[in-house]
């Protein structure tokens, strides 16, 4: 904070600003929308999953038991089929061995992560993967014992494009708007503070002509005190310009070097009298 | 001071209009694309929803019901709508388009949005009953589009918090930046009132390349060419080392300008209230998350092992501050602080990564270290760079600045834990940690004048001394410790467990504890001036006392979110009440002790003993909660406050001239 | 099929059981012997299935009794010197003979062997135990009749009713019960109970005064007529019932499968007597492996019971389910 200009200052933290604000707006819309998406999807998903366990649990309901129902491997290789987003269908018994499976190498290994105990505290589970979802539902027998369970995988790779798509957008959005807010901060602050920095400006050329730093004419300290010197006595008076407070200060500086230049000019000249003038530097 | 005010107000105006442009242009746009991508999502789950009911009708059909027959269709199509708030109507109807029946949504009193006969309002979707491959009857779904109206309306509340906590930082910010953009402006005018009184400063602490600094650099030339020549002109008068000096001296460059004293003291402001700011976004759900992460720890009840870490933080934290003042004296304000806030930051960053419950507990001890360092150090600061004169209001801003940030932080913080959960939120925290850190980096200058003992170091002496003031300890047992405990043990510990118990989400929790703040700002500059008029400080306390008990009570009338709101705002207000006349009380009271070891020493002591009011809250409202509930632990604690004011009215006796030892 | 497997093993060892005697070496298998009234049924086989697929190793010993009460007797002997790991019977009349009372005679019973029942109507009615929960006795079991409250619930899901019509047979202990009990349980429902006995003529009951029992209740505009668990009505005459019910359009509500099945019953809810035998071998299982004492184990019915809705019928009267419960259902179409 301690270089560049005050407007300069300015327009940066105005920038920021609009960054933050573009920022976190961004953010919170990103979130409203992944999770308004996700609902949406999980409870599509979740209703199929329903619809294809309780057809099975009907079919339970006669009296077979889950590994005698040949005709489900039929079935979940029908559904696995008939619809492009569903991955993978398996049903497992209680230890999570899998009984039938839309893919035929799968039956008989043990499924993937399968805890029993989970399933009594909450039945329907939703495992969300990189780009899939899958649904599990148990089966239950007429003791509500747990028997088994249905296990649905889909893909969701569309609804993933989705999300990159509108995180995409989001982007896009905050740098239009990061760029629109860049304009109205750079044009507010020209409005701002441009008068202001005019009136420093004219101040800062009236200083210059009583003494100006990068005049490298003048060698010698002593020419160059002199010149400052009678430069200041007979300066121009910026007190009747100063119109605005900096002016006004520097009119204020400029009248304190002169007293102070008076002050010491009539010390030394008392000096000079007082001391002989063959007392001189060796 | 007037272009320097025009700066600043202008600056602000700017703000707001670039925050809200940026707020409005990010709602519009993120607006505009909900529509076209949900609106398929939600589509394919209404046929999803068609095809169970067509899968139930046409297993009757098939069955041998005849359609125009078919009973408990009104049943099945209200139990659709009863889980979906987004469908409007379901209708049935035959190949012919006869309507045979017919649901609606506000039938099922679902009707918050005014249904419109608008027909691109509602989407409607078909879905046909298949029995032998042919489609008997056809199913009319009609899905409301303006769900996704309903979803930008969330997202624009959401966004509205966020502008107002934005605007209160951007307060902050702006005080800030007011100050530090018109430093130049302000030197120059300190060093034209220092050249009228005769002396010429050579350092400058603003170094910026624009025409201000300009003006800056050129007085500064100037002043060189003026000592240079000066020295050589008495060199020819005078021999060099006779001791004499001159009017064109250039003066010591210690001579701090006030501009960059109040830079110093408006930074210490902005990074307190950052760094406050981070750790009270995790203020609305942290006994949530204690509960969450500890898991069993032996025999302990869960609400003590979430009272736990609470109590550990302001025992640490306390300590922290009393031994932090002598340290930072040593070490430098800004040191300090840096080192403060990197250890505040690092222990927030690392309690959202905790895995049970003692490194949880250690990085809470972790980060009440680096607070209180920090809070010392910018108290220091604050000392540092103001005189008698400004020094009160020096520290009005600095405790402005956490009011500020217990305003915002909970707000803010709720929300983002609903969104992002609670650990990414800590994480967050300890980002917004460091941001402090770069700001006192920045702009603060070391200022600290040594061996000025005016830090509030406390010994062990000093305790013992005061606490043999009868009426000192009267104090702070019935009044200052109960206030604390109440304030502590509510605010921190009992409020979130309770509105989450009763259903809240973070984002609610963290708009009602803020109202403690609220509460707190308006009442307390009423109190100020009355308190002082009416001499009245006594009473100010035991309302207080008692006003903190009715808000406690309110939990028994009340329900939820409203019942901790007003609680918080009644707990903010009663503080308010007792804040200042209770200070002024201490000092009153312990004159003899100001007299030994000063003011700063016996407010030390008195803090620190209200602090253990702090400490012990959680463990007491966590035994409550075992007989009452989370009610019944406030509504205790209330009971208790309000019952110690009492005593503290009729115990505390006004001091009787005949006790002093004068002769 | 599996099943008939199953119930041939038993056959075999029942009979090897018989001739060999009681003195075969267990080596960790269990002795359970099974007394039925006439031969293994589905409960049988659900029971035998159950335990073997849980792995518990166990030889199955069959005994009918043909309600003949000195093949009871010998049983009982039988059992009291082999000394099996658990016995099992099957339905009210059996249990009771094997088991006794609460408070029978444990000289004349079999008390000090874990026993499991199936298919007992009323275990507290029958004075089995005095308390479901805590059997306190040796012996506990599974009830095979959803509750009475269950089967309301049933009937007001398919039709909201107002009265409802039971005919019962007054010299069955059973059928007074079950009309006493709803008479209870609709008028806390404000349900108006028509309730019919069947004439007693020559201390037995008549048959053909059924038809006119049923047009009685119809003209008092019954919505629907329950059929009680009762042999003599459901059993014997329940084909004359039923076809009486239709005539009139009265819908009949049974607990009883084959009522609904075999004759013309509109709706019934029942267990499935398999499930009625997994359940009672789970309870087994906590005997036998658990090392629980039946004294703990409650006496239980299922959760789940079988809905059974005849569309034949329904089409017939015009009184057609409601969709949602039809989804729920088993239906009946040709």
């Amino acid at each position: 904070m301690r270089s560049g200009g005050v407007s300069g200052r300015i327009w940066l933290i105005l920038v920021l600003i609009a960054v933050m604000m573009a920022g976190t707006a961004g953010a919170l819309s990103y979130f409203k929308f992944e999770m308004k998406l996700r609902e949406l999807v999980t409870s599509q998903l979740t209703t199929k999953t329903a619809e294809l366990h309780s057809k099975i649990q009907r079919v339970l309901m006669l009296g077979l038991l889950l590994p005698e129902l040949n005709e489900l491997q039929l079935l979940v290789e029908r559904e696995a089929g008939r619809e492009e987003r569903t991955d993978l269908v398996d049903i497992h018994d209680e230890t999570g061995r899998i009984l039938f499976s839309s893919d035929r190498d799968r039956i008989g290994q043990a499924l993937a992560d399968y805890d029993a105990a989970a399933v009594h505290a909450a039945p329907i589970q939703v495992v969300t993967g990189d780009a899939t979802i899958t649904i599990r539902m148990p089966f239950r027998n007429d003791f509500d014992q747990l028997i088994g369970g249905l296990s649905v995988r889909y893909s969701i790779s569309d609804t993933r494009q989705k999300q990159q798509w509108m995180a995409g957008y989001l982007v896009t959005g905050a740098v239009i708007t990061i760029g629109v807010c860049g304009l109205l901060s750079l044009l507010g602050t020209r409005l701002v503070v441009g008068r202001l920095e005019k009136q420093a400006r004219q101040t800062r050329l009236s200083l210059k002509q009583i003494y100006d730093p990068t005049d490298a004419s003048a060698t010698s300290p002593e020419e160059r005190y002199r010149t400052l010197v009678s430069r200041l006595e007979r300066g121009p008076d910026l007190i009747a310009d100063a119109r605005d407070e900096v002016a006004r200060d520097a009119a204020r500086i400029v009248a304190a070097l002169r007293r102070t230049v008076a002050a010491e000019t009539a010390t030394q000249a008392t000096k000079n009298e007082r001391f002989p003038a063959d007392v001189s530097v060796g | 001071m007037h272009s320097i005010r025009t700066v600043s107000t202008r600056v602000f105006i700017l703000s707001v209009l670039v925050l809200l442009t940026a707020a409005a242009m990010m709602a519009a746009w993120a607006h505009r694309s909900f529509g076209p991508q949900l609106l398929p999502e939600a589509e394919k789950r209404t046929i999803a929803a068609g095809e169970v009911l067509a899968a139930q009708i046409a297993r009757a059909l098939e069955a041998g019901v005849p359609p125009d027959k078919l009973v408990g269709v009104e049943d099945i199509l209200a139990d659709t709508m009863a889980v979906r708030d987004d469908l409007r109507y379901i209708r049935i109807l035959d190949p012919a388009g006869r309507e045979l029946f017919r649901r609606d949504a506000e039938a099922n009193g679902n009707g918050s949005l005014p249904v419109l006969d608008r027909p691109d309002a509602i989407l409607d979707t078909v879905v046909p009953v298949m029995v032998q491959n042919r489609p008997l009857l056809l199913i009319h779904l009609g899905v409301d589009r303006r769900f996704v109206d309903r979803l930008s309306r969330d997202l624009l509340i959401d966004i509205i918090t966020v502008l107002v906590v934005s605007a209160l930082c951007a307060l902050e910010v702006l005080l800030f930046i007011g100050n530090a953009t018109t430093a130049e402006l302000r030197e120059l005018r300190w060093l034209a009132d220092e050249a009228e009184r005769g002396r010429l400063v050579t350092r400058l602490y603003s170094r910026a390349r624009d025409e201000y600094g300009r003006i800056l650099a050129w007085y500064s030339a100037v002043v060189q060419v003026l000592a240079e020549g000066g020295r050589k002109m008495k060199e020819a008068i005078i021999p060099p080392g006779s001791g004499q000096s001159s009017a064109t001296d250039p003066v010591d460059h210690d001579v701090v300008p006030d501009a960059t004293r109040s830079l110093n003291v408006v930074a210490a402001r902005l990074s307190i209230f950052i760094f406050a700011l981070a750790e009270e976004l995790s203020r609305p759900f942290f006994p949530l998350y204690v509960q969450e992460v500890a898991g069993r720890v032996g025999d302990l009840s869960p609400h003590l092992i979430a009272a736990l870490p609470i109590s550990t933080f302001m025992m640490v934290w306390a300590l922290a501050q009393m031994f932090g003042a002598a340290w930072s004296e040593h070490v430098g304000r800004r040191k300090a602080f840096i080192i403060g806030a990197v250890a505040g930051a690092g222990g927030l960053a690392m309690t959202g990564m905790s895995v049970g419950f003692y490194d949880l507990v250690l990085w809470r001890c972790v980060t009440a270290v680096g607070y209180g360092v920090l809070m010392i150090a910018v108290q220091g600061i604050v000392v540092d760079n103001t005189d008698e004169a400004s020094r009160a209001r020096g520290f009005s801003m600095f405790v402005g600045g956490t009011l500020a940030a217990g305003i915002c932080g909970p707000a803010f913080g709720g929300v983002l834990a609903d969104q992002i959960g609670y650990r990414p939120t800590f994480v967050l925290g300890g980002f917004v940690a460091l941001a402090s850190c770069a700001v006192i980096y920045a702009c603060a200058v070391e200022t600290r004048r040594p061996n000025v003992g005016n830090s509030a170091s406390i010994n062990w002496h000093y305790i013992a001394t005061l606490f043999r003031n009868r009426r000192f300890v009267t104090l702070v047992a019935a009044s200052a410790l109960p206030t604390k405990l109440a304030a502590t043990g509510i605010l921190f510990y009992l409020v979130p467990l309770f509105l989450n118990s009763a259903g809240a989400d973070s984002a609610d929790i963290g708009r009602a504890l803020p109202l403690y703040f609220v509460g707190f700002m308006c009442v307390s500059p009423l109190v100020a001036q009355i308190s002082d008029r009416l001499a009245m400080r006594k009473e100010f306390l035991t309302a207080g006392g008692v006003l903190s008990g009715i808000a406690c009570l309110v939990v028994l009338w009340l329900d939820g979110f409203w019942a901790a709101a007003l609680c918080s705002l009644g707990l903010g207000a009663a503080q308010a009440l007792i804040s200042a006349p209770q200070l002024a009380l201490v000092l009153d009271t312990c004159d003899e002790e100001v007299k030994s070891f000063g003011a700063a020493a016996v407010l030390g002591v008195f803090r620190f003993v209200e602090r253990m009011g702090s400490f012990l809250s959680p463990f007491l409202a966590a035994a409550l909660i075992t007989y009452g509930g989370y009610d019944g632990a406030i509504i205790g604690i209330g009971i208790l406050v309000a019952v110690c004011a009492l005593l503290f009215y009729v115990g505390f006796r006004k001091r009787t001239t005949d006790s002093s030892s004068r002769p | 099929m599996n099943r008939r497997r199953f119930l041939l093993l038993a056959g075999a060892t029942a009979t090897g059981m018989a001739v060999a005697g009681p003195a075969v070496a267990s080596r960790g298998r269990r002795r359970i012997y099974m007394v039925v009234p006439q031969q293994a049924t589905d409960t049988e086989i659900g029971f035998q299935e159950f335990l073997t697929r849980r792995n518990i190793e166990a030889d199955f010993i069959l005994r009918p009794t043909h309600g003949d009460p000195s093949r009871i007797a010998a049983i009982i002997e039988e059992i009291k010197t082999v000394r099996p790991d658990l016995v099992y019977t099957w339905g009210t009349p059996t249990t009771l003979a094997i088991f006794g009372p609460y408070d029978g005679d444990p000289e004349r019973y079999v008390m000090d062997i874990p026993g499991v029942f199936a298919t007992v109507t009323d275990p507290i009615a029958s004075r089995l135990v005095t308390d479901l929960d805590h059997p306190n006795r040796n012996v506990t079991g599974v009830v095979h009749l959803a509750s009475l409250e269950v089967q309301l619930n049933t009937i007001s899901a398919y039709r909201d009713i107002r009265s409802l019509g039971i005919i019962y047979n007054p010299h069955e202990e059973n059928a007074v019960l079950t009309m006493k009990k709803l008479t209870e349980l609709t008028a806390a429902r404000g349900i108006q109970l028509l309730p019919e006995a069947v004439p007693i003529v020559d201390g037995k009951p008549n048959g053909d005064a059924i038809p006119h029992l049923v047009e009685r209740i119809a003209k008092q505009e019954a919505d629907f007529l329950y059929i009680g668990p009762d042999t003599f009505v459901s059993v014997a005459n329940g084909a004359r019932l039923t076809a009486a019910a239709i005539q009139h359009r009265l819908p009949t509500f049974s607990a009883t499968e084959s009522i609904v099945r075999r004759s013309n019953a509109l709706v019934g809810l029942f267990s499935s007597a398999i499930s009625i035998g997994r359940f009672s071998a789970f309870k087994a299982e906590q005997i036998l492996v658990e090392g629980r004492s039946p004294r703990e184990v409650p006496i239980e019915t299922l959760r789940r019971f079988s809905l059974l809705i005849n569309m034949r019928v329904a089409r017939q009267i015009e009184v057609y389910p409601p969709i949602g419960l039809l989804s729920l259902a088993e239906v009946l179409t040709d």
